[in-house]
C-alpha cells in the first residue's frame, strides 16, 4: 500500500500497456461520444 | 447534414441538454470499467471512504456531459472535435438518483489560422444537478467546420 509518504517529486511510475480495438472504440462512442468521425475511422494509421 | 458552422456561434449564447437520470447501476458499471475505486464500486466499502456513499467517479462525469451534449447542440453542429481540454473541475458530488442537465456557454471565437475552413469556441461547459448546483466544470476550445468548408465540398462534389 503505498501513502502520500512514499511519493515524491519526480517519481515514475509504468502504469502497464492498453490495446484498443475497433470494437471497444466504438462501443464507447456509441454510450458517450456519439460523433460521425469515429465509427467511420478516418484517423485509423 | 448538421447546420450550424462556427459562424452561428456568438460569446454569450447558451445551449441546454434534457436532463438525464444517474442510477447506481450505471455509476458501478462505468466504475468496473474504468475508475475502479471502492468509493465508486460498492456501498459498504464507500461508507468507510471520505464522502460516506457511494459517487459517480469524475471521468463519468465527464463522459456524461460530453453525451448530453452530444445529444443536443452538438449533434445539430458541424462539430470536428478539439485537440484538449483547458481545465476540469469537480465541484460536486455526482450521487446515485440524480438528474443531470449540461450546459454549455459560449466563452469566446477564434478562426484557425492555419486552417481557414475552421474555426475554434471556447466554451464553459456545466454539469448541473437538479437544484442547479454545479457538479462539474470543463473549459475547451472544441473545432467546427466554417460555412466555407461546406461551400468547397458543394462545390467539388459531382452532381447526383
Amino acid at each position: 500500500m503505498r501513502f502520500f509518504e512514499d511519493m515524491a517529486v519526480g517519481d515514475v511510475a509504468e502504469i502497464g500497456q492498453h490495446t484498443f480495438t475497433t470494437e471497444e472504440i466504438k462501443a464507447f462512442a456509441a454510450r458517450f461520444d456519439p460523433q460521425p468521425f469515429r465509427p467511420c475511422s478516418q484517423r485509423r494509421p | 447534414m448538421p447546420h450550424r458552422h462556427w459562424e452561428d456561434f456568438s460569446p454569450g449564447r447558451v445551449f441546454e441538454s434534457e436532463p438525464r437520470l444517474i442510477t447506481r447501476d450505471a455509476i458501478v458499471e462505468f466504475a468496473a470499467a474504468f475508475d475502479p475505486q471502492p468509493m465508486h464500486l460498492d456501498e459498504e466499502a464507500a461508507r468507510a471512504g471520505m464522502l460516506g456513499t457511494l459517487v459517480a467517479s469524475g471521468w463519468h462525469s465527464c463522459c456524461l456531459l460530453m453525451r448530453l451534449l452530444s445529444d443536443s447542440f452538438l449533434s445539430q453542429s458541424r462539430f470536428m472535435g478539439g485537440p484538449g481540454i483547458e481545465e476540469v473541475r469537480w465541484l460536486k458530488p455526482l450521487y446515485p438518483g440524480e438528474s443531470i442537465r449540461a450546459r454549455a456557454t459560449v466563452l469566446e471565437m477564434r478562426p484557425s489560422r492555419s486552417r481557414p475552413q475552421i474555426g475554434f469556441v471556447k466554451f464553459l461547459f456545466e454539469l448541473v444537478d437538479s437544484t442547479d448546483a454545479r457538479v462539474m466544470t470543463m473549459i475547451v476550445s472544441p473545432m467546427f467546420a466554417r460555412r466555407a468548408m461546406d461551400d468547397a465540398s458543394r462545390e467539388g462534389m459531382p452532381s447526383l
